[in-house]
């Protein structure tokens, strides 16, 4: 498939296990400094799309020691959709005093009919940013989590353990996900839900080198567990 | 009672006008209730803002309704 790739494949797997003395839940494992290497750099704003390590973030089963590592929600471009149907939305008022379409709307009707259309302008625009906004993939330590606000009367949350991932591979497609940098995540999982697919997510390898790194740290940390 | 014609468009206005802005009303209502329950699942300190702004709208709702039946 053009633009798919598939960075990490379980044959692929290559987990450079050390055995021996390393702690198996070091908080400074060789993994874990590979993925704060991986994420430096990246804002921990919350109006970003991809957030690393958020001082004021959290969801709602997360658990007390369990640390965000990254959130990711999907890339500003996909705001330009209700953003320039807002704007154009709010010009629409002016282009139609020089056309006379609505002059069969009796003259105290048509304030009303304004603050009618401006609170609609509102509301696709508030929409917008809320869907932009709820709609967050977070990966801890432990796990991922999928928030997805479907629209106003349906949200899924979907979470999969890091060590039930079996592949991770993002495909980039289109002109603009090229150029801005942004392309589906998918993510195959060995649990309940046996795939997760994140749209839009900005800087898809960068996320998938991340995922791969944990699951790597997770194997690691579960065959020192077991030989202990 | 004798309708003219001015009546009874001014009536079909106002029962239009009426019924849009009662759907929106609750459309307003479902906006907030959502809003309050995506910040419960997820927790970011800009969360206060969205729930006010919610609440906003849900007003800014209500007078809608009020002003398209008081016209």
């Amino acid at each position: 498939m053009p633009g798919r790739s598939t960075l990490f494949s379980a044959d692929e797997v290559n987990p450079k296990i050390t055995l021996g003395n390393t702690p198996a839940n070091s908080e400074h494992s060789d993994h874990r400094k590979q993925v704060y290497k991986i994420i430096e750099g990246v804002t921990k704003t919350s109006f970003s799309p991809l957030i690393s390590q958020p001082k004021f973030f959290t969801f709602s089963d997360q658990s007390e020691d369990e640390k965000i590592i990254l959130v990711v929600r999907q890339h500003w471009y996909v705001n330009l959709r209700w953003v320039s149907t807002a704007v154009l939305m709010a010009l629409a008022p002016l282009l139609l005093n020089f056309l006379p379409v609505f002059d069969f709307v009796p003259i105290k009707y048509q304030p009303v009919g304004l603050f009618f259309w401006y609170l609609l302008i509102f509301a696709i625009a508030f929409e917008g940013f809320l869907n932009w906004w709820f709609n967050v993939f977070i990966v801890t330590e432990e796990r991922v989590v999928d928030i997805d606000f479907v629209n106003l009367m349906n949200s899924k949350v979907s979470d999969a353990q890091l060590d039930k991932i079996q592949d991770v591979s993002y495909e980039v497609k289109g002109m603009a996900a090229t150029f801005l940098n942004f392309g589906t995540l998918i993510i195959q999982t060995a649990g309940e839900i046996p795939e997760l697919e994140i749209h839009n997510a900005p800087n898809p390898d960068m996320v998938a080198k991340v995922l791969q790194t944990l699951r790597l740290e997770e194997q690691q940390e579960a065959l020192e567990g077991r030989l202990k | 009672m004798n309708l003219n014609n001015v009546d009874i468009l001014n009536l079909i206005f106002k029962a239009f006008f009426v019924f849009g802005a009662i759907i929106y009303f609750i459309f307003a209502s479902i906006v907030v209730r959502q809003v309050q329950l995506m910040t419960t699942k997820v927790l970011d300190m800009y969360n206060t803002i969205l729930i006010t702004i919610s609440w906003l709208h849900l007003l800014l709702a209500f007078l809608l309704v009020v002003s398209t039946l008081f016209l």
